[in-house]
């Protein structure tokens, strides 16, 4: 876990509306060797698990249903928990206080995911 | 007196005293017999005839013999004592020089003394001549008339009169008599008057007529208008007239018996009017209409002056009279005329204003059918386009059908005398008209003047001048101006609406301090800056505050307003409200996002659900390959996003569709051409096809190895419409082996690109390396509203 570089064992919440989506990333992160802890994809459920101290690294998307997930990255950002932001939205989208987060454009490529969870991890 | 009469008393007994002494007695006794003999000869004839009748006796004879002898004796012996005494008698008269002259009855000369030529003219021999024929003196005719009173009424008659030589005589006309008979003629002596008498009663009526002369000269004098004076022979005033008094404003204390050239400060010293005076009067006696310029106390006057010399009784000095005529205002006024005349000349000359006078024409029923040009002036043709039409008339010679109100108006000035003003379209001239009609000359002329101006420019600019202020009027824009000082000088209806001030509220109150939100106050002063610098702001896109405190969004456009001069008086500043259309941006913009959003979770989703397919298939490039082409697609979709779907830069487009692959190659791909604005639908297009050369590339062509490159560069020309060509060539790379099988890449490259380009696509597996040519008409790919 201290070895950033190392995403094997890593712990990491998926806040993501799209049920095909969080599926993938479910493969792709077990793939990698972490582990997922939770797929929240309503917003009081992910302010809730983000709340939490169960995960290393949160994968946030932007929008859940219409409705902007800016303020739980904000709350992060504050307690200094790691997150990777994902949208479909372009990067001008992203209020001030975000800026310098790690931003992954949908869609993305898996060598993307890992260098994005790594990023953050360093950034966190 | 006494001797005078003694000889006239002797001349009626003697014989002339002009006869001489030595006359002999025959002679006397035949001029005895004409004049005293009478009684004597007829005694002497009476006597032989009665002898012869009464045949007398010798001794009778002897006796009348006798006494006859004795009678003789004694004849002689008279003869001698009366030829004695007239011989005396004439010496005497010779040696005192008595002038006398005596008349016969019927008034011929019978005698006069040597002195009486010379006083009366008279010729040596004038004896026996009449009177009134003889004497060339002026008196003669009076002479006469005293001669036949003195005959007539037997007394003397005297008179005075001048002699040729110049004296005063006085004439004493006596009527000769012999003895109580009647007056045998008439014997006139002429006697110098003595000097003192002579002087003295010369002197009184000399003086009398002086005087009434002077008071008639000095009445005239006194009652002309002019102002005169009269001069002596030294030039000195002797009268001068009320009239010069005044105009000159001095007294007789400082004028008369001046010298001319001394008055008023020796104004009157001109050496031209000395020359007059001195020199040209004495021989012309008149000077006329001499021209004076006078700087006197009351201004320069200009003065004509008359001069001449009076007659006057010889001896007497001559007088002069000198007229003054003040012409100052003739002359000015004549000088005025010619410069109004002149002056009025040029003003119509030189003004932009047409000017004509013109003859008003009638018809046999008296209308105003026409009219003649008498008078134009040069502006006349640039006012109505007319030219060479004096003594042309309208409709017959020029052939111009103005309408008939014209004429009437025309008419109606000829005939009252009424000037009017009015403006008109002409539909003859085409042009409107703004004209000043009034009469001109003698009213049955009918000539009238008009002075016009051609003001079909200015009805157009006034009009849209109208139509410009009922555009600012209805605008939504706010237009408002204001001066140098950021003061509100005008505020229209837009305004109004849009900053919730009225017009009243607004003008003459600071722009900042009413829409100027607090922190745009710098951004006011540096376009008042920008302003007095004659400069302009354009579109310039900022947030103003309505009278409620509401932030407005607005795009201002400020222009500097100028003077005639040219000089920036002031801004005007139209504001246009675009809060609307932030708002249709921001609308647009969040709708462009969302569906960017969808777009991208939905090849998200499609990314997930393949690798969920596929998951465990052994089909993991297929999966790979799939997923890439999915990311191109999805590339091109950010590039679109970027430019709110406005179309896509091609540099932008390659560079994001090659550097997935290339920009790890580093420099390995040339990108060279110029900036198009594609399409979206032929960005995504064009991005897919890279996408499929950059991976057969890395895969099998010139980015296989570490040293092959691509070239992708791209151009637009004219042939002849404007034409797209993009070519992407590979070199450096292993030799190329042609497919045996046209893959999906290939197909989407030289099938699906072409149609989506509306062009061709030529892909060529050359050894080299791999060549694609795209070749399309640039109107195909380029978005349409860009340059």
């Amino acid at each position: 876990m201290d070895d950033a570089d190392n995403l094997e064992g890593c712990r990491v919440l998926i806040v993501e509306d799209d049920a095909m989506i969080s599926m993938m990333l479910q493969d792709v992160l077990e793939d990698m060797g972490c582990r997922v802890v939770a797929v929240a994809s309503r917003l009081e459920e992910a302010q809730r698990r983000s709340e939490a101290d169960d995960f290393d690294v949160a994968l946030l998307d932007v929008n859940l249903r219409g409705e902007h997930t800016f303020p739980i990255a904000e709350a992060m950002l504050q307690r200094r928990r790691p997150f990777v932001l994902t949208t479909g939205y372009a990067t001008t989208i992203l209020p001030d206080s975000l800026h310098g987060a790690t931003l992954l454009q949908k869609p993305y490529r898996r060598q993307d995911l890992e260098a994005a969870l790594r990023d953050a991890r360093h950034g966190g | 007196m006494s001797v005078a009469s003694d000889i006239s008393e002797g001349s009626d007994r003697g014989p002339s005293p002009r006869a001489e002494p030595a006359a002999s007695a025959a002679t006397l006794e035949a001029s005895q017999n004409a004049s005293w003999g009478e009684s004597p000869v007829r005694s002497t004839s009476s006597e032989p005839s009665a002898a012869g009748n009464n045949e007398p006796d010798a001794h009778d004879l002897r006796a009348a013999n006798e006494r006859l002898l004795a009678m003789i004796q004694e004849l002689h012996a008279r003869n001698d004592e009366l030829a004695r005494a007239n011989s005396e008698l004439n010496s005497l008269i010779a040696a005192t020089g008595i002038a006398a002259l005596y008349l016969d009855r019927e008034l011929r000369i019978r005698c006069c003394t040597p002195p009486v030529a010379g006083i009366l003219g008279l010729e040596p021999a004038c004896t026996g001549q009449r009177f009134a024929d003889a004497v060339p003196h002026p008196e003669a005719a009076n002479l006469v008339l005293d001669a036949r009173q003195a005959l007539r009424a037997r007394t003397a008659v005297e008179r005075e009169l001048t002699g040729d030589d110049g004296r005063s005589y006085r004439v004493r006309l006596q009527p000769g008599r012999t003895g109580g008979h009647d007056a045998e003629g008439v014997a006139l002596t002429f006697v110098e008057t003595s000097e003192p008498e002579r002087n003295d009663r010369g002197a009184r009526a000399l003086n009398a007529q002086l005087q009434a002369g002077k008071a008639f000269a000095d009445s005239i004098i006194a009652t002309v208008r002019e102002p005169m004076l009269v001069l002596d022979g030294d030039l000195r005033v002797v009268t001068a007239s009320r009239a010069f008094y005044r105009a000159f404003k001095t007294t007789p204390e400082s004028t008369l018996q001046e010298m001319l050239y001394d008055l008023d400060g020796r104004r009157w010293d001109l050496p031209e009017l000395r020359r007059l005076l001195e020199e040209v009067l004495p021989e012309r006696t008149t000077i006329e209409a001499f021209e004076v310029r006078y700087a006197s106390a009351v201004g320069e006057r200009i003065l004509l002056l008359n001069a001449r010399r009076l007659r006057q009784q010889p001896g007497l000095e001559p007088l002069i009279l000198l007229a003054f005529e003040d012409v100052t205002e003739r002359v000015q006024a004549r000088a005025a005329l010619a410069t109004s005349e002149t002056k009025y000349r040029a003003l119509f000359e030189s003004i932009d204003a047409g000017f004509c006078i013109i003859e008003m024409l009638y018809d046999a029923a008296a209308k105003p059918a026409d009219l003649r040009f008498l008078e134009v002036n040069p502006a006349f043709t640039r006012n109505n386009g007319l030219s060479d039409v004096v003594g042309k008339t309208l409709r017959g010679d020029l052939g111009v059908d103005l309408e008939q109100s014209w004429f009437d108006a025309y008419s109606s000035v000829a005939q009252t005398g009424e000037p009017i003003r009015f403006q008109q379209y002409s539909r003859a001239f085409r042009r409107w008209f703004d004209l000043n009609v009034f009469r001109v000359d003698l009213p049955a002329l009918r000539r009238v003047a008009v002075l016009f101006t051609d003001i079909t420019e200015r009805k157009r600019s006034d009009r849209a001048v109208t139509r410009l202020a009922s555009i600012v009027d209805s605008s939504d824009d706010a237009i408002v101006s204001k001066d140098l000082e950021g003061i509100v000088t005008s505020w229209n209806n837009g305004a109004e609406a849009m900053f919730g001030y009225t017009a009243a509220e607004a003008i003459g109150q600071s722009i900042a301090s009413l829409i100027i939100p607090p922190d745009r106050q710098d951004e006011e002063d540096e376009i008042l800056g920008r302003i007095r610098r004659g400069g302009s702001v354009d579109h310039f896109e900022t947030v103003r505050r309505h009278k409620d405190g509401t932030r407005l969004d607005v795009s201002v456009t400020i222009s500097p307003l100028r003077d005639r001069h040219g000089r920036v008086i002031g801004a005007s500043k139209i504001a246009r409200d675009i809060g609307e259309r932030k708002r249709h941006e921001r609308h647009r913009e969040l709708l462009i996002q969302e569906l960017n959003h969808r777009v991208k979770n939905t090849l998200a989703s499609v990314q997930a659900l393949a690798a969920q397919t596929f998951r465990g298939s052994g089909m993991r490039d297929a999966v790979a390959n799939f997923e890439a082409r999915l990311l191109a697609m999805s590339r091109a979709h950010d590039v679109l996003t970027r430019e709110s779907w406005q179309g896509a830069a091609i540099r932008e487009v390659v560079g994001d569709a090659v550097a997935a692959w290339v920009g790890k190659s580093g420099g390995r791909a040339t990108v060279d051409g110029p900036e198009i604005r594609l399409r979206p639908a032929m960005a995504i297009a064009l991005a897919m096809a890279l996408h499929e050369l950059a991976t057969n590339a890395v895969k099998y062509g010139a980015l296989s190895n570490k040293q092959g490159k691509v070239n992708i560069q791209w151009s637009v020309s004219d042939d002849p419409k404007p034409c797209f060509r993009l070519r992407w060539l590979e070199h450096g790379g292993p030799p190329v082996h042609a497919p045996g099988r046209r893959g999906f890449g290939s197909r989407l490259i030289e099938y699906a690109l072409a149609r989506d380009l509306g062009g061709t696509v030529e892909l060529s597996f050359n050894q080299a390396g791999v060549e694609c040519r795209i070749e399309t008409p640039l109107e195909e790919i380029r978005e349409a509203d860009t340059v």
